[in-house]
């Protein structure tokens, strides 16, 4: 400022007004009442997400062309992305906001490409963990008793899973059926986690062979024996040669190599095992009809599975259900079903069918598999654990009602996805490990605000087609147990990530670098992130108002002098 | 490379020949294809440059002013209201002296509404300190682009090709399209003399207050001056390097003639045929083609129309309440120099009403008819 420019003459004036010295001196900061400031919001589809998984950062990482970040930021918060990408009923893609723009990202198959991904390029380093001396006992190695375990291992303690049956896996072996999740997948995710050094003793049923006794060495045990018991409500005729129950016959075509059900298979209900069943039944050569007693709308199937049921040929009779099985010598030969009609609505909000008389109709059937629904043996429990209707009582973080103990999966949550049950497990590992270290505060819940739809600025987002994940034929999938759904390659999968509005979070798209008039706003190379001159922002706003994906927000400035 | 066509693609390819890094531009009839030719251009990639889409026209040229002003070679082009609203911006570009070049295709105002040429948006922004050339075809609409640049960027001030709605827009016609490499030779990359630069920042346009602000008007008033020998310079090296020339006025069959047609746009094409029919039958009628309006050729103007009886300026335009604008800067400049030539002021084909070669012949015969004009406008063709 001290510089003073004297003009003489014409000469001494230029052509144009332009400052001699550089006028940052001028600190218009003081003018600014609406301050910005960046500010991590949630998305939709990790508010959905069970796990709450950051899926907006990953799909970034991919689209950036880093697969591996992307993989190695889902193990963080979910040990199974190559099962999850295959059966998860993913409520992410429900929420997403692009559903009501164009149509919702293809997160469930690009988590089974990152999964599968992951898995080509062998294990993950896990870095240095302080080890922990209290040991953990997880009863069951279903989703949640597998997910709790890692979690733990990955916090450095040593878990022992037990398991009554031969293998590990629990519903995700023994309920899901090939076709939908291989084998071969399932082994390499179950793998994983224990090359993180959990200690697996297979063959122990808790109850009888392992006892609270076994249990006095660990310091605390998550139990997760999954809902195993089959409801039979009595049907005349159930006890024919030919009836089944839908998840023994699950688990028996997985130990079985010839499985003769006869030539017309009836399947009786309308969840996941019903759909699961009929679909196995029709691979094993039979012709498969499903009796459910309520509408298509009110299956608690997964929609998808219906409809590829469908696709194969299923025949589906709705509002109806089995008032006698019928059979000779001892052998099925049809059901007598019934009409039904909607009644009373009952507990889960829907209307209870109630069978019109009359309305008497016969179905011949080689088979019968029925599949009415599964709920928790909780035959074993240890004594003085509360139950509350039907399941181990938990409150948010697993903790039971007997210190030491957590529980979670469908013995305690009741929830039946393959998501709820892993992160009730996860739920449990970071309860586990506080009351460990004698925090025994409840975690903080994610309370961040969610970026709804009107939030994004699409005028940065022209419309693009969602990713086509195509499928085997019809004739490729009879006869025999092969994936049914295939993934994407990298490129696809890539370009699909890059639909991502990664609502709420910012991927340094240097939109808010290029409009602010000011230049007050910098990329601050080893923070990886944006920075704001407060000297020199004027408050204007642009860049808030303009974020593609609210990852700014505008509050009114506080003054403090 | 020769290829037949419009003039707004004449316009595009002149601006892609040129190089424009930077194109802010709204769409407006009968300018519209210009803008398209350009996003095509860009989104093909045969040119690298960013489009940028506006929400106004007065976004569009304050768009320009940003850019340019961080250095960059920039591009607009518009057309009648589209023009009006820059107005104000306008004179912000040719105060921070900035090489914008911008092609303006002449359409007439509203209202009433109308989409035809005239030149009466153009000629509205004479003092805003624009540079304004005015083409007779497409091939000159495209070489006057490229040699804008030149000017421009050698005088700091900001240049405006036009060039007339429909008549030339939207006609095709053979051009010559020039190769790149040659381009690239007559009109090098931009250099800027100043520049916004975050690294070194330095406040831009600030107050000159009444002891400096004259000085810095007469420096622009400079540059007006320097642009007449540049453009005649850029012209010279334009014919060396393309063969083709057009001066920043053209005489045709003017030297001895005994009436000087005055035309500017396409109306001079016109005019070329009529003044050679005149010339078969003996009688000495010749023509002078206005390309270079602003800054106005005053010398050579007058030293051409000294010597000539009678003057018949063909405006396509009107200052309501005064005359034609031509024949006010004629009029201006034969003043106290040609007390012996006689102006007719000519007004024809407002709102893109024909002026064909029998309306420029009655013209002739009108002024053959006559000593001097019996009044400063002589309206042509209206009804009665």
């Amino acid at each position: 400022m001290e510089d003073k420019i004297i003009i003489k003459g014409i000469r001494d004036v230029p052509m144009l007004s332009v400052s001699l010295q550089s006028t940052l001196w001028n600190k218009t900061g003081n003018w600014r009442y609406l301050r910005p400031s960046y500010a991590s919001l949630r998305a939709p589809c990790s508010q959905a997400c069970p796990l709450e998984q950051d899926i907006s950062f990953y799909l970034t990482s991919l689209a950036d062309g880093k697969p591996e970040e992307a993989w190695l930021k889902i193990l963080e918060s979910n040990p199974f992305p190559s099962i999850c990408g295959r059966v998860c009923h993913h409520p992410c893609e429900v929420d997403c906001n692009r559903k009501d723009y164009d149509r919702a990202l293809a997160i469930n198959v690009l988590e089974r490409f990152l999964g599968d991904w992951g898995m080509k390029q062998g294990r993950p380093d896990g870095g240095r963990i302080e080890k922990r001396k209290e040991k953990i006992a997880v009863i069951g190695s279903g989703p949640a008793g597998l997910s709790c375990a890692y979690f733990l291992a990955r916090n450095g303690y040593p878990v022992t899973i037990f398991e009554a049956m031969a293998d590990p896996g629990g519903m995700l072996r023994y309920g899901i059926p090939q076709y939908r999740l291989p084998r071969k997948i399932l082994n390499q995710e179950i793998d994983r986690i224990l090359a993180l050094g959990v200690e697996i003793q297979t063959g122990k049923r808790f109850g009888s062979d392992v006892g609270l006794e076994d249990l006095r060495p660990y310091a605390s045990v998550f139990l997760a024996t999954g809902s195993w018991a089959e409801q039979k409500p009595k049907i005349r005729g159930d006890d024919l040669k030919g009836v089944w129950h839908g998840l023994t016959f699950l688990r028996e075509v997985n130990s079985r190599k010839k499985f003769p059900l006869g030539k017309k298979v009836l399947v009786v209900g309308g969840g996941n095992t019903a759909i699961d069943s009929a679909r196995t039944a029709w691979r094993l050569g039979s012709k498969v009809t499903v009796l459910y007693r309520r509408a298509k709308e009110d299956m608690p199937a997964i929609p998808e599975e219906v409809e590829e049921a469908l696709k194969e040929g299923m025949e589906f009779i709705f509002n109806a259900t089995p008032a006698e099985i019928l059979g000779k010598k001892d052998k099925v030969q049809g059901v007598a079903s019934l009409r039904t009609k909607p009644g009373r609505t009952d507990a889960s909000g829907r209307k209870s069918p109630v069978p019109i008389s009359g309305t008497k109709f016969l179905l011949q059937a080689d088979s019968v598999i029925l599949a009415l629904g599964e709920r928790a043996d909780l035959s074993f429990l240890p004594e003085g654990m509360r139950t509350e209707n039907g399941l181990v009582a938990i409150d948010p973080w697993g903790r039971t009602s007997l210190p030491g103990f957590f529980a979670g999966g469908d013995t305690a949550t009741g929830q039946g996805y393959v998501s709820q049950a892993i992160a009730s497990g996860k739920r449990s590992a970071l309860a586990i490990d506080r009351s460990l270290k004698g925090q025994n505060a409840n975690p903080a819940e994610d309370a961040r605000e969610v970026v709804r739809l009107d939030r994004i600025n699409l005028d940065y987002f022209p419309p693009r087609e969602r990713a086509k994940v195509s499928s085997l034929e019809w004739k490729e999938r009879t006869g025999g147990f092969k994936e049914v759904h295939k993934g994407l390659s990298l490129l696809p999968a890539r370009k699909e990530s890059e639909r991502c509005f990664s609502c709420g979070n910012c991927i340094r798209c240097n939109v808010c670098l290029m409009v602010c008039p000011d230049v007050a706003i910098s990329f601050r190379e080893e923070q990886r992130e944006y920075g704001i001159d407060y000297d020199h922002c004027k408050g204007c706003g642009i860049c808030a108002v303009e974020c593609p994906r609210s990852a700014m927000i505008l509050e009114e400035e506080k003054w403090s002098e | 490379m020769e290829r037949v066509i419009s003039g707004n693609e004449a316009v595009a390819y002149g601006a892609m020949l040129s190089r424009v890094q930077i194109i802010p531009a709204y769409p407006i009839s009968p300018q519209t294809t210009i803008v398209e030719a350009l996003a095509d251009f860009c989104g093909s990639g045969k040119l690298k440059a960013d489009f940028v889409r506006v929400e106004s026209e007065h976004s569009a040229m304050a768009c320009c002013i940003g850019a340019a002003s961080a250095g960059a070679r920039t591009f607009t082009a518009t057309s009648a209201q589209g023009l009006a609203l820059m107005h104000e911006v306008l004179h912000w570009a040719a105060g921070s002296r900035l090489p914008i070049v911008m092609a303006n295709v002449n359409r007439a105002m509203s209202a009433p509404w109308t989409m035809w040429c005239d030149q009466g948006d153009s000629l509205a922004q004479r003092d805003t300190g624009w540079l304004q050339f005015y083409c007779e075809d497409n091939q000159e609409v495209l070489d006057s682009l490229i040699m804008a640049y030149r000017v421009s960027e050698k005088v700091l001030l900001p240049s405006m090709v036009c060039l007339d709605g429909f008549i030339l827009s939207h006609t095709y016609e053979q051009v010559d399209i020039p190769d790149i490499k040659d381009v690239d030779r007559y009109l090098p990359s931009y250099r800027p003399r100043f520049k916004l630069d975050v690294d070194d920042p330095h406040s831009f346009n600030g107050a000159f207050p009444p002891e400096v602000y004259m000085e810095q008007r007469v420096k622009l008033q400079e540059a007006m001056e320097e642009a007449k020998r540049e453009a005649r310079a850029a012209d010279e090296e334009f014919g060396k390097a393309f063969g083709r020339r057009y001066g920043i006025m053209e005489e045709y069959s003017a030297e001895d003639a005994d009436i000087l047609l005055v035309t500017s746009g396409t109306i001079t094409g016109t005019a070329r045929g009529v003044v050679d029919d005149y010339r078969k039958k003996g009688e000495r009628v010749g023509l002078l083609k206005m390309k270079m309006f602003r800054p106005f050729p005053t010398e050579e103007v007058r030293r051409v129309l000294q010597r000539v009886r009678k003057v018949a300026v063909i405006d396509r335009n009107i200052s309501f309440g005064a005359t034609g604008i031509f024949a006010q800067e004629v009029r201006s400049v034969l003043h106290r120099h040609g007390e012996g030539t006689s102006v007719f002021g000519f007004v024809a084909g407002l709102g893109g009403r024909d002026v064909t070669p029998g309306v420029l012949q009655e013209m002739v015969e009108q002024v053959k008819g006559k000593e001097a004009p019996e009044g400063d406008i002589v309206w042509m063709g209206v009804k009665p």
